[in-house]
């Protein structure tokens, strides 16, 4: 093999190299962005780990197969590289004509040929490999949550949950319902917050609403205990003041019958709050005689209690469950002067009982008042000759009256319905949360018509 | 992979040298005789070695006459000079044919050679003749024949046609035809000489007479030469060069340029191809190498492709000249065909 051979061949290997290393970067730098992208993609849509989208390094094997194959194939023929290697060597064409033709003395005469250096302007594709490598990288190193969307953006309810614990465990602390009833609450709201969707925010506020209205109604009926209970103790405090403060003035039998009142007013309190069972004092005998510490007692037992209840009212109203005007309502029950009630009970012993009488005196009721004019009450009106004026109605709404549906006789005067019937908030303002129900409009009897020949037509 | 090896033979330093060197006292003596014309007479010669005509192009006092005149004597070859006026007719330059009377009393008509029957015809300022006459010489410039009256005579060997036309004073004359101007091998631009030439030519001419040269050519040196011409190799690869940048001269090849697409109506035809493969076996020979690289082709191409390269009136306007555009794809072809991507260079060591 002589010179001009292996110097074609070195320039061969050369250049081939070259462009191998140029068409790898190339084919690889396309591959990594594509298997990049196929990462982030199967990753984001069915949440596949990572270790296994690195067999994607196998299509680099392929793709830099693909260069290489790519590159022998466009490779240029021995001719070309002859004649690159004369034009650099400037041998004037003898080196180009050694292929074909005999150089004999000339060969003596030229110069020894050496493969020319390739330069490769690359910069641009190393920039684009460093790119498409560091996407890879990325694509396979971030963190799951920063690449899923499958799942959808969840619902931030952290204020309206909290508001709801927190009601739960005053409900729980005070007893208004069961032990296993809040826990299956609390569970039901942890699961309402773990599934709540950015995607459906209607279905987890309506389950919310739905959660705050059982808890507003269980607070609403433990208010409403609260409000009775409170106000049979003030009435029983306030007996228990008057005896205490008026005691000696009363008569026996009617201090008597007001100690027994009390007695069982107590008792029977004390049997539905164990708060007031536990600080009454013990009642001798059947209670119709008390003494003045015993009634002192069961009027700090009586006033502790109803603190007890407010306080229980009290939290129900910090977090939302009842409103304020149940508190106030609350406070004014609690109060009841106890000033002059024995003189008041002394005076109806004879039309109602001490019971009666104290729910009068500090409820109300009905009395006399401070004028002694008598209720009468007149004939009511008759109707007998009152007569309609008569009004033909319009064939339309002859034809409408086919349809049309009794829902009730009355010999008053007729009303005209004036409102309209048409929503007037919108086509869901009549309907109701959680059922999936929408609007209900009451098809007018006019309008049945219309409805009956759109069945009806062919 | 072997290389297939044809049993054909290069020319050997032994064989070449006494033809290079030949061309070196030409070179050398036409150097002496007009002063400071080296490349255009190198080129000259290249075109009298390629057997093809020139067209000289320079304003009047250049020399362009004083070359011509050189030339012949330098290769002892006749010589004939026609001033072409618009008046000139096909007869006066090719010979016409006469009533003369015979020794024995009787008339016939004889033929009377015009002076294109010489080796080197100058043709002074030919584009002032009608193209009438012009066209009288394109049988003559490409079959070196001249038919008369169904009688075709053959011009003397070697022929060339060595026109002159005034790039200046255009009015009145007659632009010569695309084939025409097809036929001459280069066109050349004689410029102007610059103040150390004019300095020689004035202190060392009286009244600017170029001194006689002492020594020519023979014919018979000459046919070696042209033997010589005739053994010059070229490659393959060189070949091809020539073949595609012809083809690029054409605006819908797909190795052209955007000048090209932009600027030329009419492109080269193949008789500019094998023009500029003699012209680059010539300047093989003047470099004394028994191949043609792509240095050859380089230096012929302009001269042989400018006047074949037409171009509209938008070059005009952008102020193009053919010279920038083949110049433009001499430098973005590849010699080599090699097709390598824009960002790869080959750098010689």
């Amino acid at each position: 093999m002589n010179n001009d051979h292996k110097t074609i061949r070195k320039f061969r290997t050369k250049m081939a190299a070259l462009l191998i290393l140029k068409k790898t970067l190339a084919v690889t730098t396309v591959w990594a962005f594509f298997w990049g992208t196929i990462v982030i993609v199967l990753r984001a849509v069915i949440g596949m780990p990572p270790f296994i989208l690195w067999a994607g390094v196998m299509g680099l094997m392929f793709a830099i197969g693909c260069a290489v194959v790519l590159v022998l194939r466009q490779s240029p023929t021995r001719t070309a590289l002859r004649a690159s290697l004369d034009k650099h060597s400037g041998t004037g064409g003898l080196m180009m004509a050694a292929e074909t033709a005999e150089l004999g003395n000339w060969r003596n005469q030229m110069p020894f040929i050496k493969p020319p250096r390739l330069r490769w302007h690359g910069g641009a594709y190393w920039a684009r490999f460093g790119g498409a490598v560091l996407f890879v990288c990325i694509s396979l190193l971030i963190p799951q949550r920063f690449v899923e969307v499958s799942k959808a953006q969840p619902l931030d309810i952290r204020e309206e949950t909290k508001q709801l614990a927190d009601g739960i465990d005053v409900l729980k602390e005070e007893e208004i319902i069961e032990l296993s009833e809040a826990e299956m609450l609390a569970e039901k709201l942890a699961q309402l917050q773990a599934e709540a969707s950015g995607e459906d925010p209607v279905k987890t506020w309506e389950s919310l609403d739905h959660l705050a209205d059982t808890l507003s109604q269980e607070s609403a009926n433990a208010a409403q205990d609260a409000l009775s209970e409170t106000e049979r103790l003030t009435e029983a405090e306030t007996l228990s003041e008057g005896l205490i403060n008026e005691g000696s003035e009363m008569d026996a039998e009617l201090l008597v019958e007001s100690m027994a009142a009390l007695s069982g007013l107590v008792q029977e309190a004390a049997q539905e709050n164990a708060l007031l069972a536990a600080q009454l004092p013990d009642l001798n005998g059947d209670g119709n005689s008390l003494t003045l510490e015993q009634l002192k007692e069961i009027s700090a037992a009586l006033r502790l209690t109803k603190s007890d209840i407010y306080d229980r009212l009290m939290k129900l109203h910090e977090v939302n469950l009842i409103d304020l005007e149940t508190l106030k309502a609350a406070e004014k029950l609690g109060q009841c002067n106890s000033a002059g009630l024995a003189a008041f009970l002394a005076e109806n012993a004879d039309s109602m009982s001490v019971v009666g009488g104290i729910a009068g005196w500090c409820r109300g009721g009905v009395r006399r008042g401070p004028g002694h004019a008598p209720m009468t009450w007149s004939d009511s009106t008759t109707e007998e000759g009152a007569k309609f004026k008569a009004e033909a109605l319009p064939l339309s709404n002859l034809a409408s009256l086919e349809d049309s549906e009794i829902v009730g006789l009355s010999i008053g005067t007729p009303s005209v319905e004036t409102s309209s019937l048409a929503p007037q908030s919108g086509g869901l303002s009549g309907a109701t949360a959680g059922g999936g129900s929408s609007f209900n409009q009451t098809v007018l009897p006019r309008h049945k018509g219309a409805v009956k020949r759109y069945f009806e037509r062919p | 992979m072997p290389d297939n090896k044809q049993s054909e033979d290069l020319l050997q330093p032994q064989e070449l040298s006494p033809a290079v060197e030949l061309t070196k006292k030409v070179l050398a003596e036409l150097d002496h005789v007009l002063l400071g014309r080296s490349a255009l007479h190198r080129m000259v010669l290249i075109g009298i070695l390629s057997q093809g005509h020139i067209l000289l192009e320079g304003v009047p006092g250049v020399g362009k006459t004083a070359l011509v005149k050189a030339l012949g004597q330098l290769l002892s070859l006749d010589f004939n000079r026609v001033q072409f006026t618009p008046d000139l007719m096909p007869g006066d330059i090719v010979g016409t044919h006469i009533l003369q009377q015979t020794p024995e009393g009787k008339r016939e008509m004889s033929f009377q050679a015009g002076p294109v029957f010489t080796n080197i015809l100058l043709a002074d300022e030919i584009n002032r003749a009608s193209p009438k006459t012009q066209s009288a010489l394109l049988e003559a410039m490409q079959e070196r024949s001249v038919t008369l009256l169904g009688n075709t005579r053959s011009l003397p060997s070697p022929f060339f046609v060595l026109a002159s036309q005034n790039p200046i004073e255009l009015e009145g004359t007659y632009p010569l035809p695309e084939a025409q101007l097809d036929r001459f091998l280069f066109k050349l631009i004689v410029p102007h000489a610059d103040v150390d030439v004019l300095d020689d030519i004035i202190s060392t001419r009286r009244r600017g007479e170029p001194p006689v040269p002492t020594w020519s050519i023979s014919a018979e040196q000459l046919r070696q030469l042209f033997d010589v011409m005739d053994r010059i190799f070229l490659p393959k690869p060189v070949s091809r060069y020539i073949s595609r940048l012809t083809a690029a001269t054409h605006p819908n090849t797909p190795e052209t340029t955007e000048e090209v697409k932009k600027y030329v109506t009419y492109a080269a035809s193949p008789r500019a191809a094998i023009a500029m493969a003699e012209a680059a076996r010539a300047s093989a020979l003047l470099a004394g190498r028994p191949t043609v690289g792509f240095e050859d082709v380089k230096a012929v191409a302009s001269a042989v492709l400018n006047h074949r390269v037409i171009l509209n009136y938008q070059a005009r306007f952008d102020g193009v000249d053919t010279f920038t555009v083949v110049g433009g794809l001499l430098a973005a072809l590849d010699e080599t065909d090699l097709n390598l991507p824009d960002d790869v260079e080959i750098r010689s060591v």
